[in-house]
């Protein structure tokens, strides 16, 4: 592996680090997921029941 | 259709708060992300109330009453000496009904409370959420439009699950 492709490797981990799994266009899992791991689980909880939108 | 588009202003939400967690981005920044997604909750949170009371209020959606007043007789001022002139008026009391004109997220709230809908508490967190809502109109803001953060985010949803939780709990009951 070359060292700029290791060094893109860790920055690339770091935002996911920081912003969860950060991509263009997510699905609202990823997004519920996204928010369980910021620590927003009343959104995800909520956002979650309204993606199955049963009613 | 409540949670069709609630999912929709969630997912904008969301999105807002995931662009804010960005590294580098400043905190003022943030806050400019979270004032917007506050703002999208509060109506999903508003839309939440409103069905509640739509379902409730089942079938003649009448949330409150109010005073109409049509005039009978008019006494000119000169005539008794008085400083503005007398009217007697023919008081009624008219239905309100959740789609008539006039009626607000404040009279959805107290109808909901009267109901048993809404405990004390949830009607004084709800109520705090109208008035954050209500902040949105810029020209009734006497200062500075700052200090959206996570935690009040989480606060508000946390009171979108719980609504979202009645809705469920009165669409399940026969």
């Amino acid at each position: 592996m070359s060292k700029a492709s290791s060094s893109f490797k860790k920055i690339t981990a770091s935002r996911e680090a920081v912003s969860g799994r950060f991509v263009a266009n997510p699905s609202d899992a990823e997004l519920v997921n996204f928010l369980n791991k910021s620590g927003l689980s009343e959104l995800g909880k909520v956002f979650k029941r309204a993606s199955t939108n049963t009613h | 259709m409540i949670w069709e588009n609630s999912r929709r202003r969630l997912r904008a939400a969301t999105l807002l708060i995931q662009h804010a967690s960005i590294p580098g981005v400043s905190t003022t920044d943030k806050s400019s992300y979270y004032r917007s997604a506050t703002y999208l909750i509060c109506t999903v949170v508003e839309g939440m109330v409103y069905e509640l009371a739509r379902i409730v209020s089942m079938p003649d959606n009448i949330i409150t009453t109010k005073s109409e007043y049509k005039d009978k007789l008019s006494i000119k001022s000169s005539t008794l000496g008085t400083s503005k002139d007398l009217v007697i008026a023919e008081k009624s009391i008219i239905d309100v009904r959740i789609k008539d004109d006039g009626i607000t997220f404040g009279n959805l709230l107290v109808y909901l409370k009267n109901k048993k809908v809404l405990s004390e508490p949830e009607f004084k967190a709800l109520n705090l959420i109208r008035k954050k809502r209500n902040t949105i109109h810029i020209q009734s803001l006497d200062k500075p439009d700052t200090g959206f953060t996570l935690s009040k985010i989480e606060e508000i949803s946390k009171h979108a699950r719980i609504l979202g939780a009645k809705l469920d709990a009165l669409s399940a009951s026969p």
